[in-house]
């Protein structure tokens, strides 16, 4: 996707990573109502609706700084798939099988597709990290939080009183054990099969 | 994996291997895949933490302005909506003491009753130049619409709006076309996802739903969808000019 030239929308996602309310409202403005209206039909309500369109601007938001997201698509055709997804998840999430989707949810706009899978797949990735990380020691998490904040590991090491080959080889071993969860657990299997 | 290799991976990460070292670490991965496939796994659990860390602060900020955002958006929507449901409540009470008058009215004064031909006008279409294929397409959709032959035009709209799905006047003047060729209810299909797309030409697609109303003989209905134009809008004077006709 890196070759591609970024869609005249792409102003949006710079307007996420600036924090430029103007254009956040204008993101609103337009097209929150149409969520909104597709919520309610599907069994949900206004402040349902609300909360999706705030998730998913995030989402939008952490994949843009982390990955540098191109949008290759109208922004409207991609944030409306993202948020009818999302919505459609809830419901399946709360064991709401029997609701009937007023929709398809495919789009015909192939590339609003490939964008908003592809931040469908970040945001997967970046929940089973989470959830790993939840399952690894205290100790580990709290070595691994600091050498991120402090990107010094001689700084770290003089804070937590420890030598400096300590800290790198228990740091390496800890974020070692990370890695192997993530890859054990089925999520990820099932994401990168896809 | 063991723990000589991660301390191994750890070391790739921060840049520490170099010559020999760097080169047998490469190799192993182009031979190794599940090597390769860890180190992969590594990197992007770092990066990610990394980038989590990182944009805490501009995160943390971004989710205030989405919040006062949302807040103020959702607040003013919410208000003019009660607005307008406690002044159609009035209407509705108006209009309901008023039907037992009107009906009586009606009947001697049938002359009276609006039609649609009447309101049904349209400025020309005119689309802004598409891509090159479109061109002839765009000029026969115009010159079918502009002199009336309408379902022609609906075709060569319906045409245009399948490679532009988001293009208001297109999928405004298809209605339009199709409430002339008495195609309701796929005309209200558009009118109504404009009216709820886009708050800007929601009261034109209120205006031309009335119209369609009109057409039909459903005076209730029309009356409804005229009460939906706000005071803002350019349709405002002749919507309350036919409600005012309607509800004589």
């Amino acid at each position: 996707m890196k070759e591609s030239e970024p869609h005249e929308d792409q102003r949006y996602i710079d307007a996420l990573l600036n924090n430029d309310s103007v254009l956040v409202r204008e993101i609103y403005e337009k097209w929150s109502a149409k969520v909104v209206a597709y919520i309610k039909k599907n069994n949900g309500d206004e402040s349902q609706a609300r909360d999706v369109i705030q998730e998913t601007l995030l989402v939008i938001y952490r994949q843009a700084y982390e990955k540098g997201l191109v949008l290759t698509c109208p922004f409207e055709a991609y944030f409306f798939l993202l948020c009818k997804r999302r919505w459609l998840n809830y419901l399946k999430e709360n064991h709401r099988k029997e609701v009937t989707i007023d929709d398809e949810l495919t789009s015909l706009d192939i590339a609003a597709e490939q964008v908003a899978d592809s931040t469908e797949r970040y945001e997967l990735k970046s929940k089973i990290i989470e959830e790993q990380l939840n399952a690894i020691s205290e100790k580990c998490r709290e070595i691994i939080k600091l050498t991120l904040e402090i990107k010094s590991l001689q700084t770290v090491a003089e804070k937590l009183g420890v030598t400096y080959a300590y800290l790198r080889k228990k740091k390496s071993l800890c974020m070692g054990r990370l890695t192997e969860l993530v890859r054990g657990s089925n999520a990820f299997k099932n994401l990168n099969d896809q | 994996m063991d723990e000589r290799d991660y301390q191994q991976i750890e070391s790739y990460l921060q840049k520490e291997l170099e010559g020999e070292e760097l080169a047998r670490f490469e190799a192993r991965m182009a031979a190794d895949p599940e090597f390769a496939a860890t180190v992969e796994t590594y990197l992007a659990i770092n990066s990610h933490l990394q980038a989590r860390v990182d944009r805490k602060e501009g995160e943390e900020n971004l989710k205030r302005t989405i919040g006062h955002v949302s807040a103020g958006h959702f607040n003013e929507t919410n208000q003019k909506g009660k607005v307008i449901s406690l002044k159609s409540r009035v209407y509705w009470a108006a209009a309901a003491s008023l039907l037992l008058l009107i009906s009586f009215v009606y009947i001697l004064n049938l002359q009276s009753t609006p039609t649609y031909e009447e309101y049904a006008h349209y400025e020309p279409l005119t689309l802004s130049s598409r891509s090159e294929n479109e061109q002839l397409l765009t000029q026969s959709a115009e010159a079918a619409f502009n002199s009336g032959q309408y379902t022609k035009a609906s075709q060569h709209l319906e045409e245009l709006l399948a490679s532009n799905p988001d293009h208001i006047n297109i999928k405004l003047y298809l209605a339009l076309s199709l409430i002339e060729i008495g195609e309701y209810t796929r005309a209200e299909v558009h009118l109504k996802a404009i009216e709820q797309g886009n708050s800007i030409y929601a009261p034109t697609a209120n205006w031309y739903l009335a119209l369609s109303y009109l057409k039909q003989g459903d005076k209730r209905a029309c009356i409804a969808a005229l009460k939906n134009i706000p005071p803002e809008s350019s349709k405002y004077k002749e919507a309350q000019e036919l409600l005012k006709k309607l509800s004589r």
